[in-house]
């Protein structure tokens, strides 16, 4: 980013190509299988274009990038409502990019018990509150320590700590019935 | 919970929030005489599995380059909504803004200096006892207007029910009626009923429209007054 704000045009694209991915997977882990991850995935590296003069290096550049995903997109659950699949909609540059087939969404042939799990799971994780969510993914699938996980949500380290004991109290009661079957 | 338990429990926090594999504090010997703690771990460990068994997010085919396209788009094309706000003016200021708020703030400066207004002493006393005579002095004449009511309202239930229309029943009514030629004695008599049930209904509203056409607007509100409250208020 350093090298980009020093006028690298070339440390951009690369900048792309190296977190686009997991900025994917983030709003994935997020927001569900939803339609609309790819535009937000634009609209995030569009911010990083508009923020390149003010930018300080205070943080890794992975966890401002995650800031500002986790701003998107709860301002994009708040638009669009956390059942509808919508698209954002980019008019006078071609609409809204169409997106392949997720290969992550459930597939018969992994058996049905497996797929009512992974769908109790993504359930239960999609009923956390937002913050509770967000810090349950970053602590667990992105494995941030807790100091950077609080500079994401622009919270503590104690109140970081507190939610994700509080999301997986949440989990524990949502999954109770398959906590019971020997899933260790 | 024992100085062992919360011990554990803290390496258990410890080890979730570095994502590490909680296999290494199965080995913790406290475990082996803690019942709670080892139903713990083995519910977090079920937890971390759940958890585990969601697929990794799969990527789109050249995710990276779809968006850097989109950019380069998005860039060239330039951001329509700059074109709009640049057909937006600069604002308009108005001639004589900073004289005219001068000037107000001058004014409100100079009633600023105006004396607070002098209350005069005992003033508030003074119209206690003001009000206090005044309600004493009014109570005679709502006792007065409570009386006049009464009288008004026996009047009217006298003129009401000293007609002999109204005195007689319907019954009495349909007896006196002669028996029309051709038509059925039950069906005379109750038509004769529902004529007279008639007759009767138009007298008491034409009295009443007359006794009410007749009441002065006084009598009207004490009227309402009595009907609506069970007497004079006390002091």
């Amino acid at each position: 980013m350093l090298a980009y704000q020093a006028g690298d045009e070339g440390a951009f694209d690369a900048l792309v190509h190296r977190y686009s991915g997991q900025v994917f997977g983030l709003l994935t882990r997020f927001l569900g299988e939803r339609a609309g991850r790819e535009d937000l995935v634009q609209e995030v590296f569009l911010r990083v274009i508009r923020a390149r003069e003010r930018y300080r290096a205070e943080a890794r550049f992975s966890t401002w990038l995650y800031r500002i995903a986790y701003n998107l997109s709860a301002n994009f659950q708040a638009r669009s409502g956390r059942r509808e699949a919508l698209s954002l909609d980019y008019e006078g540059a071609g609409g809204s990019m169409p997106e392949p087939e997720d290969a992550s969404a459930p597939d018969p042939s992994r058996g049905l018990e497996q797929s009512d799990v992974v769908h109790a799971v993504r359930e239960a994780i999609d009923a956390l509150p937002e913050n509770q969510r967000m810090a349950l993914v970053l602590a667990k699938y992105e494995e941030l320590p807790y100091s950077e996980i609080a500079v994401v949500l622009e919270s503590s380290e104690k109140a970081i700590k507190s939610l994700v004991h509080r999301a997986r109290e949440n989990l524990r009661a949502a999954l109770g019935a398959y906590l019971e079957e020997d899933f260790a | 919970m024992t100085a062992a338990c919360r011990s554990f429990r803290r390496e258990l926090e410890r080890v979730l929030e570095r994502a590490q594999p909680l296999v290494e504090l199965s080995w913790s010997e406290h475990l082996l005489g803690c019942e709670a703690c080892r139903a713990l771990l083995e519910e977090e460990e079920a937890l971390e599995a759940l958890l585990g068994s969601l697929p990794e997010p799969a990527l789109p085919a050249d995710l990276a380059e779809r968006v850097l396209a989109r950019l380069r788009a998005n860039r060239t094309a330039g951001d329509p909504l700059d074109s709009v706000l640049e057909t937006v003016g600069a604002p308009q200021v108005p001639g004589a803004l900073a004289a005219n708020l001068l000037d107000a703030l001058q004014l409100d400066r100079a009633l600023e200096l105006l004396p607070e207004p002098e209350v005069p002493p005992g003033l508030a006393q003074r119209t206690l006892l003001g009000l206090r005579r005044h309600r004493r002095s009014r109570r005679p004449q709502l006792w007065l207007a409570a009386a006049a009511a009464v009288l008004l309202l026996g009047w009217a239930g006298a003129s009401l029910f000293n007609r002999d229309e109204v005195q007689r029943r319907p019954s009495e009514l349909v007896a006196e009626r002669r028996v029309e030629p051709g038509v059925a004695p039950e069906d005379e008599a109750l038509l004769e009923y529902l004529d007279v049930l008639e007759d009767w209904e138009l007298l008491v509203s034409e009295d009443l429209d007359v006794m009410l056409s007749s009441l002065d607007p006084v009598d009207e509100m004490l009227l309402d007054w009595t009907e609506s409250s069970d007497g004079p208020e006390e002091g």
